[in-house]
């Protein structure tokens, strides 16, 4: 399922989630020219964010991202806090929500590292690139060598213009 | 000055060689807000020819189509 950014991160926004981007839509915002598939978020893990989590999606149906269908998965705050990192796909598209990214960053770890960024008519955060990269670099996975060098030469054009 | 991790610095740098910094520039020009519209509308050209592979394959092939 392709991702409807146009919809997923307004309702989220809508809902009261506390998130920051990141991922390759992130990259997107910095001015990456790579495709992405996916939304990445690193989700607040206060009580009253996973409440605003579980009922901002529920509309959407969020279901595991490629696993059988008859499992009984539910989509509410319990499961939420008993999970950390999830991987779904919803009716706005595919979406992968981080209590902590693998170099075991929080919200709160890239709330300083993260700007505010206006689209779609709403507001939300998103994390700036260095620590993107850092990000990406930290999760050590093979398939990410092209999307750092070009996030690499992203940094690199951006200093020129300064 | 920021320092990124060396993680396998010389692949990254070999790959940093092969980057498009054109479409880079360009992406540069616009707003943030402007990039994700950009990506937003390439991705609904990409979901129609998505669409119309997939539409196409389930066709009887034809003529030259076959030969192909």
């Amino acid at each position: 399922m392709s991702a409807e950014f146009e919809r997923l991160l307004p309702a989220l926004v809508k809902g009261g989630v506390d998130f920051v981007l990141i991922g390759g839509v992130a990259g997107i915002v910095h001015g990456s020219a790579r495709v992405t598939y996916d939304v990445d978020l690193v989700y607040s893990r206060t009580d009253e964010n996973i409440r605003h989590l579980a009922r901002a999606l529920e509309p959407h149906s969020p279901y595991l991202r490629d696993a059988p269908s008859a499992l009984p998965f539910r989509w509410d705050q319990k499961t939420i806090q008993a999970g950390l990192n999830f991987t779904l796909t919803t009716t706005l598209g595919d979406l992968d929500l981080f209590g902590e990214t693998s170099g075991g960053n929080t919200y709160n770890d890239l709330l300083p590292q993260s700007f505010d960024v206006e689209a779609f008519g709403i507001q939300f955060k998103c994390v700036d690139l260095p620590t993107l990269i850092r990000l990406k670099e930290s999760a050590g996975r093979a398939k990410d060598l092209e999307a750092i060098a070009e996030l690499r030469a992203l940094f690199e054009e951006r200093q020129k213009e300064r | 000055m920021v320092s990124f991790r060396s993680m396998d610095t010389t692949k990254i740098q070999d790959y940093m060689r092969d980057v498009d910094r054109t479409l880079l520039r360009e992406n540069l020009k616009l707003t943030p807000a402007q990039r994700l519209e950009k990506f937003v509308k390439f991705r609904g050209f990409a979901s129609e020819l998505r669409r119309a592979g997939e539409n196409a394959r389930r066709q009887p092939l034809t003529g030259k189509a076959r030969q192909l």
